[in-house]
């Protein structure tokens, strides 16, 4: 093939070549349909902030943030369709009062700042699309304009707030544990806000004006919150209302109060709640009213008639020389008044209440009136009150009880509070007082017998020891292992136990318990007991006591070969008896 | 006459002590035969009283707290020894006295050496049933009998049966050693011994009749007084010289009715 020929053949292949593309080109256009669209009414536009009926005090800077959504419809000749969003050309915002922060009215997100005039006001967006169809498409895209609108409140004035409670200058009693048990102060407060309305009303207390304790909210009048005042300091604190309005202003009052403690205390005190036996009271554990000391009824000063027995000495004057049964008191008033009055009084003449241990002709606070008052205002009775106040001495005299009350008052006469002992006699009336020997003789083996809070009921003997009594027997007199002939004396490992010469509670002593009264040891304590066992070798029995002991668990011990007694449950654990390890019932 | 005259006229304040002396003794001796109570008898209940008094005190003495200390401590005192060493006379005011109290059985046990055999049934407490042998109408169900009332019953019940109990258990006791049954025999034997001392009277019969088998018995009732290998004929010798320790009163001289003791003891005293 000549040269020529073959450049010829190359160009007509070419030719053939480029109208074969645009061919397909042709074709591949024929084959897309032509789209009709259509607005349809899903143009949207929303305020996310800030919220219809919101409120806002005057000046405030109102963050506005909103957006707009399009979703517009098409279809095709051969019966397709669907839905496209579309986009936001532009959003815009007006409002009929205050200004835009920085003059910036246009965007999704502006800034108002609100007007200094109360009123109602609306802030609207709005907000446009594009037309977005795409090139040889009919129909349009193109919605119009949409807007929103919100209205806000703007307030002027912030909300009043009043503390009604404590009174401004008010002296309050300081609370004690444990928590909840209604000795709470209440704060309470009126708020008001005539625009916006209260949203809470929030109490705190401070001691120093700068640091704030939140002690509670309330969003519904009356306003009010309990302040637990069981650990707090004494001394003055500021109690301070703050009430939120609906455009988030405040009101506040702040009052002075003064926090005292007011304490009556008295050492060798048990405290009944739950039976938990506490000698002396730590203020913070102290429930009150009804703390409960003993006292004597038939004082001893070691004086005794012609048969033994204690001679009373609650009507003699003294000083009485040997007097041992007077109960130290301690009053407390924290913090010392210099105005106001503090008041010592008592129920009944029961109870005697003087400045010295042995008493004294000068030395009765409460001996011949029912009540001593200090006038805390006055220096010299100021004086006198705190050298009293650490040093008093409460006196049991007759049958039955009185209560000793403290009480504090503010410098117009009000009550602000008080705290009370109430004194009950006891066990006394149960057995007989002991003879001076023979309370230096038990109390020496068992230290926890308080004088008067045991008796003597029974005179010494060997011929029945205190497992004996714990089973009411009175002619017997059981060891723990050994009998002797033609005695008494009964070993329960030989006689009641499994006679191996070892003493076993399991194996001996319950036998012995069951086989003499059907005793099982299954009582839970000594409230539900009719016999404890101590781990060295000693068994008490239930007393059952109603007089001034009955307030107690008592029970009733022969203590070996020496004098049966009568004794709160506890008062002869110790080195001598050992521990209580087994209730029987 | 003369020279009793002479003699009186001499001695006439000695022959009056004397004379006073007599008509006192004699007056003593009357009242006691009539009271029932020997001299020697007196003697043992004022000493007996004397030495419990002491021995009440020791007691009190030892007075503690516990109720598990030894209690041998309270026999471990000189009063009480001496009350043991009263012997079988002590045993009238023993028996008495012991109603009071009865941590002095122990005495009436150590002296008399009477046996008495207390028995628990079962095994299961609320099953537990003390019975006594030598009295099969008691059955206690809490505890052992009050060992009081088995004193009294002794002294009133028992002892009068002492000497025909040891009769019948001596005739058993020579049929099973007669048998070969030792087994029975050591048994006997024990029931012997455990008569106590109110059979002595009955055992030194008995070996008076040349049985001096039963002088090991005596020897162990009485602590060893009387030897064991001993003759009849000694024993018999010592018993007649020692008897008054072992015996009771009327076990010694005729027995006064017990109701003339005991409405004219006032007098005694």
């Amino acid at each position: 093939m000549s040269r020529l020929s073959r450049r010829v053949a190359v160009m007509w292949a070419g030719i053939s070549l480029s109208c074969a593309c645009i061919l397909a080109v042709q074709v591949a256009w024929s084959c897309q349909l032509k789209k009709t669209w259509s607005v349809d009414d899903s143009f949207t536009v929303t305020i996310n902030q800030p919220q219809y009926g919101a409120k806002f005090p005057c000046g405030a800077e109102v963050a506005c943030s909103g957006s707009a959504t399009d979703k517009d419809r098409w279809t095709t000749e051969d019966g397709g369709g669907g839905t496209a969003d579309d986009s936001i050309a532009w959003y815009a915002w007006e409002k009929n009062g205050g200004t835009w922060k920085n003059g910036v009215s246009g965007g999704a997100n502006v800034t108002w700042i609100a007007p200094d005039t109360a009123g109602l006001y609306a802030i609207t967006l709005t907000a446009d699309d594009v037309d977005g169809r795409p090139p040889g498409d009919e129909g349009s895209r193109d919605d119009a304009v949409g807007s929103k609108s919100v209205a806000v409140t703007v307030d002027a004035t912030p909300p009043t707030c009043e503390l009604t409670a404590p009174q401004d200058g008010a002296w309050l009693k300081k609370g004690h544990p444990p928590s909840g048990n209604g000795d709470e102060i209440a704060l309470r407060a009126t708020a008001s806000d005539p625009e916006t309305g209260i949203i809470k009303v929030a109490f705190y207390v401070s001691q120093d004006y700068v640091n704030w304790s939140l002690k509670g909210e309330d969003t519904a009048s009356p306003y009010e919150a309990m302040w637990d005042t069981d650990y707090s300091n004494t001394g003055v604190w500021y109690v301070m209302a703050v009430a939120w309005n609906g455009a988030g202003m405040t009101g506040s009052d702040v009052h002075t109060i003064t926090l005292f403690h007011i304490d009556l205390q008295t050492n060798g005190l048990r405290w009944l709640e739950g039976n938990v036996q506490v000698i002396t009271v730590a203020d913070s554990e102290e429930d009150s009213p009804g703390a409960f000391i003993h006292y004597n009824k038939d004082n001893d000063n070691g004086n005794v008639d012609d048969e033994g027995n204690p001679i009373a000495d609650c009507t003699e004057t003294g000083p009485v020389n040997g007097e041992n049964d007077t109960i130290h008191m301690i009053m407390t008033i924290d913090p010392l008044p210099t105005s106001g009055s503090i008041v010592l009084s008592r129920g009944n003449s029961n109870a005697k209440v003087w400045s010295a241990s042995d008493k004294g002709a000068d030395r009765g606070v409460l001996v011949g009136s029912s009540s001593r008052t200090w006038n805390m205002a006055d220096p010299s009775d100021r004086a006198n009150y705190q050298a009293c106040a650490g040093a008093l001495w409460a006196e049991g005299c007759g049958d039955g009880s009185s209560t000793l009350t403290l009480t504090l008052k503010d410098p117009g006469g009000g009550t602000v509070g008080w705290d009370a002992l109430l004194h009950t006699y006891i066990a006394a009336l149960c057995g007989r007082q002991p003879k001076p020997a023979e309370r230096t003789s038990l109390s020496g083996s068992f230290p926890k017998l308080v004088h008067c809070e045991w008796s003597i009921t029974g005179e010494a003997t060997d011929a029945y020891n205190c497992i004996a009594w714990s089973v009411g027997e009175t002619s017997w007199r059981y060891h723990p292992v050994a009998s002797v002939p033609g005695t008494n004396i009964i070993g329960i490992d030989q006689e009641y136990g499994n006679h191996n010469s070892v003493f076993e509670l399991d194996s001996d002593l319950d036998p012995f318990y069951q086989t003499k009264t059907g005793y099982t040891p299954t009582a839970s304590g000594p409230s539900d007991a009719q016999v404890m066992y101590y781990s060295g070798y000693h068994a008490a029995r239930r007393k059952g006591c109603s007089d001034g002991a009955g307030k107690w668990i008592m029970y009733e011990s022969k203590c070996g070969d020496a004098e049966r007694i009568e004794h709160l449950y506890d008062q002869l654990d110790g080195s001598t008896y050992g521990s209580r390890v087994r209730y029987y019932k | 006459m003369g020279r009793w005259h002479e003699v009186s006229t001499s001695r006439r304040p000695i022959r009056l002590v004397l004379v006073l002396g007599m008509v006192t003794a004699v007056s003593i001796l009357t009242f006691c035969r009539y009271t029932g109570t020997s001299a020697s008898q007196q003697d043992v209940e004022a000493l007996f009283t004397q030495a419990y008094r002491e021995w009440i005190d020791y007691r009190s003495s030892l007075k503690t707290m516990r109720s598990d200390v030894d209690p041998m401590v309270a026999f471990d005192h000189n009063s009480f020894r001496r009350i043991i060493a009263l012997g079988v006379p002590v045993l009238p005011y023993a028996v008495a006295q012991v109603q009071e109290d009865h941590v002095l059985g122990y005495a009436i046990y150590k002296i008399s050496k009477a046996r008495l055999h207390v028995r628990r049934s079962a095994t299961r407490p609320r099953e537990y049933v003390w019975t006594v042998d030598e009295f099969p109408d008691i059955r206690e169900t809490h505890g052992p009998p009050d060992s009081r009332l088995l004193w009294k019953r002794w002294w009133t019940e028992y002892r009068p049966t002492v000497r025909a109990r040891f009769e019948e258990l001596h005739r058993e006791w020579r049929l099973a050693r007669s048998e070969g049954k030792s087994a029975d025999a050591e048994r006997l034997y024990a029931a012997m011994h455990d008569l106590g001392v109110l059979a002595l009277p009955a055992i030194l019969a008995t070996i008076s009749t040349g049985e001096r088998d039963l002088a090991p018995l005596v020897s162990e009732l009485t602590d060893g007084a009387l030897k064991t290998d001993v003759t009849a004929e000694q024993a018999v010798a010592w018993w007649a010289k020692n008897k008054a320790r072992w015996t009771l009163p009327e076990q010694q001289s005729p027995a006064p009715a017990p109701e003339t003791k005991e409405e004219t003891a006032p007098a005694a005293q």
